[in-house]
């Protein structure tokens, strides 16, 4: 929502509370600035019919949540709830905004709109690698422990809301989240492989029956971050010491074998083009039956079930990613979103309130149910009713448990940045691995160097 | 005083001083005509180019007390070695695509102005890929480049120019290569549109005459037809070494983070780095911006040259 929609909106909301134009009006302006006919529909109804009207919620504030894309109409449903409920009693409304396709568009509006000090958004759902950069420029607003206790927080899974934590503060609250997942073909291997080398074998050894052994994203973008720490973290190694975001501890025996391990992927049970691949390029070589093994997130699994573009649909299953060296467990990477609160937004209590309520059970419930997504409290992958509609969510817990964040830093992009041109130069084997690991942590302590 | 003795000299008397020049003859009404023009250029050209100026000498234009760091966003991103290739793949894609789309557009050019049936058509038809968005092509090209289904993969694959499973736009002059390609399917149109007003304004004549003392067509087209063309030659090539110097879509797409343009750079660092990176940014879109100015000028110059010796 821009400011001009903002600012268009509110003056129909205050026209209408003080009767000064109809409801017929008021519905054809809400629909001209962009709402939905629901949204429309819900804000009059909390707008009440005039100021001295007992009707409606009265409501005193109207927020405006803009949220990351959602096709299933949830994301609406459980605003409306929320107006008619906790809304109604405590004068609050909310707008729900749809977001846009390329989650990138978002970020580039979020900045745009929060270097201007604009408050259009209230409730803003940022990537999980955000929150801390966007705390670190004092544009969220940190949500205290008063807001949302320890105890409380400890029903939520532990990887996302590590994500949002910095300095002993937490800076938005997971909503949902996304987690990488190994795929594998039924049909050629009768178990996933435990273990990093096993992958690798196993991939020699049946990719003439597919084509290539492995596919992932290896191109020079965010989620070849994605994809080595992954890697990285299944050998044990981690990029920045996990208790200080200033350390650097990249240049480490198991990250050596880790990107030892993804060069020679490449070329070997991976095309060479997999330095190219991002998670649709990789996808669609995975469903017409190229693959044995693939890496994404859970997205692909419904994509990759549907009979009328997937050529492999029914003989695969999805596993925890693979651990290699000392270590006995894998970790994915988490992506997911994040609901945050504008600092320039003047209705703070109001934008928890509205937070809070989409962190309650039955929020996450029908979230989970209705629009299949992974949500963060834990306590649904046990819920029967979800499971009997989502049973790849019984797989997920386990996996969600053991997932790791990519590093929490202020200086995420940059840090992401470097990342990328290191691992991707090994990867290219334009660089040794051994050089690529150097020159990261160099780079890497000048980024983080507070 | 200077200005008569100036006038007395013969051989000064067609390049009149700055001073003769804004002479009032004319009283201040020309100048109030020009003025609203003149105000305009300078809130939509002039001062937003000085604003670039300005904040690529902050540290981060987006705090509200923002420092001046002089000239370190500068050697920020000239220090950093993937702007340093980033010039070069920019300069290397420049040079090579803008003297194919030359010689191309040129051919095409000499091509439909003659008189054939259809040629109406074909005018109108050669001008498509010009007329699409250029991210647009650069989207189809990407999928005639994939590594799976493309066409030009299977074709450079079957010929052994590609190694099985790999890609054009896996290594970075594969992504160079791809994107002249590219670029010169969608300009070349452009190219030849250009070239071909040259060539319709040349006077039918002079190949009369010249055919009357016997000369060949060759000999026509390197004595009449180039010479005759020279102006809106370097015309077209200045608007193609400018547009080409600001290439972004086709690295965007193509290149991705691993090969960037300048322009790409730029847009990287602005947009999708830290607040930090910013400036940086701006920076880079300045150095795109000196690239240009030093372009326009050899052109002016070599245009200078071509007017005055005729």
């Amino acid at each position: 929502m821009i400011t001009e929609q903002r600012e268009a909106l509110d003056e129909i909301i205050r026209k209408m509370r003080s009767g000064r134009i109809t409801r017929r009006h008021f519905l054809e302006r809400a629909v001209t600035i962009g709402l939905s006919g629901s949204a429309a529909v819900s804000l009059l109804e909390a707008c009440g019919g005039s100021s001295n009207s007992t009707g409606g919620n009265g409501a005193a504030t109207n927020l405006v949540w803009q949220s990351e894309q959602e096709a299933t109409g949830t994301y609406q449903a459980l605003t409306n709830t929320f107006n008619q409920t906790i809304g109604h009693k405590q004068g609050i409304h909310v707008t729900w905004n749809q977001g846009p396709a390329a989650a990138n568009d978002m970020i580039i509006k979020y900045t745009n709109m929060l270097r201007a000090r604009n408050n259009s958004i209230d409730i803003l759902s940022i990537d999980i690698t955000y929150p801390v950069q966007f705390a670190a420029s004092n544009w969220i607003n940190a949500i205290s422990d008063r807001q949302w206790p320890v105890s409380e927080r400890a029903k939520y899974l532990p990887g996302p809301v590590q994500g949002c934590t910095y300095q002993g503060k937490i800076w938005a609250a997971p909503f949902r989240t996304d987690i990488g997942l190994l795929y594998y073909r039924k049909d050629l291997v009768s178990r996933p492989p435990a273990t990093w080398d096993e992958l690798t074998s196993v991939g020699q050894s049946t990719q003439a029956r597919a084509k290539y052994g492995y596919v992932w994203q290896g191109a020079q973008y965010e989620g070849l971050v994605c994809n080595f720490i992954e890697v990285l973290h299944g050998y044990g190694g981690q990029v920045l010491d996990p208790h200080d975001p200033t350390k650097v501890v990249v240049n480490t025996p198991q990250a050596q074998m880790a990107l030892a391990k993804m060069v020679s992927w490449v070329g070997g049970i991976s095309p060479e083009a997999v330095t190219t691949y991002m998670e649709d390029s990789s996808r669609l070589v995975w469903q017409n039956g190229n693959a044995v093994f693939m890496r994404n997130w859970p997205y692909a699994y419904t994509l990759g079930n549907d009979p009328s573009q997937s050529k492999i649909a029914g003989k695969f299953a999805v596993a925890a990613l693979p651990y290699g060296g000392n270590n006995t467990v894998g970790h994915s990477a988490i992506g997911g979103w994040n609901l945050a609160m504008n600092s320039y937004s003047p209705h703070t209590a109001q934008n928890w309130e509205f937070i809070r309520y989409m962190l309650q059970p039955a929020a996450q419930r029908q979230t989970a149910i209705a629009a299949s997504l992974a949500v963060t409290l834990q306590s649904v992958y046990d819920d029967p009713e979800v499971l009997s509609k989502n049973p790849l969510f019984k797989q997920l817990k386990p996996i969600l448990q053991n997932a790791l964040p990519r590093p929490v830093s202020p200086r995420y992009s940059d840090v992401s940045d470097s990342i990328q041109q290191h691992i991707y130069q090994a990867l290219k084997k334009q660089i040794s691995v051994n050089d690529a690991l150097s020159s990261l942590d160099t780079d890497l302590k000048r980024i983080v160097a507070p | 005083m200077t200005a008569q003795v100036a006038e007395s000299l013969p051989q000064e008397v067609t390049k009149p001083s700055l001073r003769e020049r804004i002479r009032m003859h004319g009283g201040y009404l020309p100048y109030l005509l020009v003025l609203p023009t003149m105000l305009l250029i300078l809130v939509i050209a002039i001062y937003p180019m000085l604003d670039s100026l300005r904040i690529s000498l902050l540290n981060n234009p987006l705090l509200s007390q923002p420092s001046f760091v002089g000239l370190r966003n500068y050697t920020r991103v000239l220090s950093d070695p993937v702007f340093i290739t980033a010039i070069g793949t920019t300069i290397f894609f420049m040079l090579i695509s803008v003297v194919l789309e030359t010689m191309l557009g040129l051919g095409i050019a000499l091509l439909i102005n003659k008189t054939f049936p259809g040629r109406g058509l074909v005018r109108a038809a050669i001008l498509v890929p010009w007329a699409f968005p250029t991210v647009v092509s650069a989207q189809m090209w990407l999928l005639m480049y994939n590594d799976q289904t493309g066409i030009i993969t299977y074709i450079l694959q079957s010929m052994h120019l590609l190694s099985a499973g790999d890609t054009l736009i896996g290594s970075r002059i594969g992504v160079i290569i791809a994107s002249i390609i590219t670029d010169t399917w969608k300009t070349t149109p452009f190219m030849a549109l250009l070239i071909l007003a040259g060539l319709q304004v040349i006077p039918t004549e002079l190949y009369e005459a010249a055919s009357v003392d016997g000369t060949s067509r060759w000999q026509r087209f390197i004595r009449i037809t180039l010479p005759m063309l020279k102006g809106p030659l370097l015309i077209a090539l200045l608007f193609r070494s400018l547009d080409a110097i600001r290439v972004f879509d086709l690295f965007y797409v193509f290149g991705q983070r691993s090969v960037p343009s300048i322009a790409s750079y730029a847009n990287f660092k602005m947009f999708a780095g830290t607040a930090e990176d910013f400036a940086p940014g701006v920076a880079a879109t300045v150095i795109v911006f000196l690239f240009g100015i030093v372009i326009s000028l050899v052109f002016l110059f070599l245009m200078r040259e071509s007017t005055s010796r005729n």
